[in-house]
């Protein structure tokens, strides 16, 4: 058998067994890891596969956590039904960023969606009768299933929602990078060229995958905003664009089990610095962060098939 | 122009920048042929093969394939008529497999990508990272590439280029085993004489831009004009 395939089935195990393990306020936190995973998967397709930069996906998160606070909020529909609203929402914003990345290269393309990262919470704020301004909103609780609630406490619920979300995206990121999109993808950012010349229209490859990424993004932010419930301006600052872009780059950029690893590291690094040395947390973290990058420069999950290969 | 022709490009021009890369330019191939592109660096051979290829929109002239327009028929969608192009410079999906490179243009699946690179002789190396590759493997693989479309016009730009003496020769030889096997028609740039002269049955010179000659590789030997051309007495 496969390594891939038995690593794959052994965390799979591992994720449905895990909040029986472990008390409440760590499921939520990976609950958290699930969520992020999401998002940064996004980021591998986008910049792993397709080669675009994203400074600007926390834009993304954010449009996703405000609609389904709205849908929550204000017209009082269920969280199943926003999630998959927000996906489609940032989908479409997705495809209208990546028709203006296609007359953006490189490190204009990182200012420009840097730009977008940044104008995220003032416009939130500005948009009071809508987002609720610096206060934000404010999401009524969601429960459990009342056919499931004395299976599953709201926590383990969420954790599972959020793990069942992310499987569903992560099986279909693999079976598209796998196949003829994956392909294109990565034929377009090797060679323009070549790519068109066999067939391969890079405006349409390149723009979907800008709406793919940005729909995972949604999803992720979507998510979020239901665990939380709440969302405020100042969550969705320009650190959390940084924070996924920082996920997906440590995790391993052309790697769909990157994503999970930069997840965790996202999640769980600036809490163990805050324990090394509280009053210099941050400083701990970056000190990480770029020992990581020294050490591993294509990541974590890289590094680690590395050493798999340097054993075989 | 006339009913035989797979390719007529007619009166293809395209400046750069105010200097004529092509100036009214015409030729024909005829299918089942192998017709060369010749001609002195700059002369406008690599221009003519991407205004085929609609990497570039000639600013005036028709390109008709197989009795269709294809002048105004965009780029990514020339390979659904038959044609595929290899590449002076090598233009390979560089992080990818052998195999993933062949894929994209292949019309089938990983079934026929592996049968094609199978006939180039690379088979054993499909799941390499291409640029793992020697130069030589490298451009096995473009034209592995190109075959896999199973192209009726094969567009080879400097085959040779690169190349040394005994690979040369290999080159001959693949390239006319190949208009066989795949029953394909060949329109090649190429710079190396011996070869040229060895395998084409129709040759079109090109020189700063203008058509100077066409016609079988025997006229062409003994055309003044050409000699000249090459002698670097201009055109």
């Amino acid at each position: 058998m496969n390594l891939r395939v038995i690593l794959t089935a052994a965390f799979a195990v591992l994720v449905i067994v895990l909040p029986w393990l472990i008390p409440a306020f760590l499921t939520f936190e990976f609950t958290y890891v699930g969520a992020y995973a999401i998002a940064i998967l996004g980021l591998v397709i986008l910049i792993g596969n397709s080669g675009q930069i994203s400074l600007g996906h926390g834009a993304f998160v954010a449009v996703g956590g405000y609609t389904v606070a709205v849908l929550l909020q204000s017209l009082g529909l269920g969280y199943m039904f926003a999630i998959p609203v927000a996906a489609v929402v940032c989908f479409l914003l997705g495809i209208v960023l990546g028709a203006i990345a296609l007359r953006l290269e490189s490190v204009y393309l990182a200012l420009a969606t840097f730009a977008l990262a940044a104008s995220v919470s003032p416009l939130l704020k500005r948009f009071k009768h809508v987002t609720g301004g610096v206060q934000g909103i404010s999401l009524p609780s969601a429960h459990t299933p009342q056919a499931l609630q004395h299976v599953f406490p709201n926590e383990t619920w969420f954790y599972y929602l959020t793990w069942g979300i992310a499987a569903v995206l992560f099986a279909l990121a693999y079976a598209g990078l796998q196949g003829r999109v994956g392909r294109s993808l990565r034929a377009v950012r090797d060679s323009e060229i070549a790519a068109i010349a066999f067939g391969v229209n890079p405006v349409f490859y390149k723009t979907l995958a800008f709406g793919w990424s940005a729909a995972y993004a949604g999803v992720a932010g979507a998510l979020l905003a239901v665990v939380t419930a709440y969302v405020s301006p100042d969550i969705y600052g320009i650190a959390l664009s940084l924070t996924l872009l920082a996920g997906a780059v440590m995790g391993g950029l052309d790697l769909m089990g990157g994503a999970v690893i930069g997840a965790i590291a996202i999640e769980f690094l600036p809490l163990w610095a805050q324990r090394v040395n509280p009053a210099l947390s941050s400083v701990v973290y970056g000190v990480a962060e770029i020992a990581i990058m020294m050490f591993m420069p294509i990541g974590i999950a890289g590094a680690l098939l590395r050493i798999k290969a340097a054993r075989s | 122009m006339n009913g035989a022709s797979m390719l007529s490009a007619e009166n293809l021009t395209i400046q750069f920048g105010g200097i004529a890369a092509l100036a009214d330019v015409s030729f024909d191939v005829v299918p089942g042929q192998i017709t060369g592109l010749i001609g002195p660096n700059g002369a406008g051979k690599t221009t003519c093969f991407n205004c085929i290829t609609r990497l570039y929109q000639p600013a005036s002239g028709t390109i008709i394939f197989n009795g269709e327009d294809i002048s105004r028929v965009p780029a990514h969608k020339v390979l659904e008529r038959g044609i595929a192009r290899t590449f002076q410079n090598l233009e390979l999906f560089g992080s990818m497999s052998v195999l993933d490179n062949v894929r994209v243009g292949a019309r089938g699946g990983a079934r026929e990508a592996l049968e094609v690179l199978d006939y180039v002789g690379l088979a054993d190396v499909a799941g390499r990272p291409v640029r793992s590759l020697s130069f030589g493997a490298r451009k096995n693989v473009e034209l592995a590439r190109a075959l896999a479309a199973k192209p009726k016009l094969l567009m080879l730009d400097e085959p040779a280029a690169g190349f040394g003496y005994e690979e040369i020769e290999v080159l001959r030889d693949t390239i006319k085993r190949v208009r066989h096997d795949f029953n394909t028609t060949i329109l090649m740039v190429e710079h190396q004489m011996q070869l040229v002269m060895g395998i084409c049955d129709r040759i079109i010179v090109l020189c700063s831009g203008k058509k100077l000659a066409d016609g079988d590789p025997a006229a062409i030997a003994s055309n003044r004009e050409v000699i000249e051309a090459y002698l670097g007495g201009g055109c």
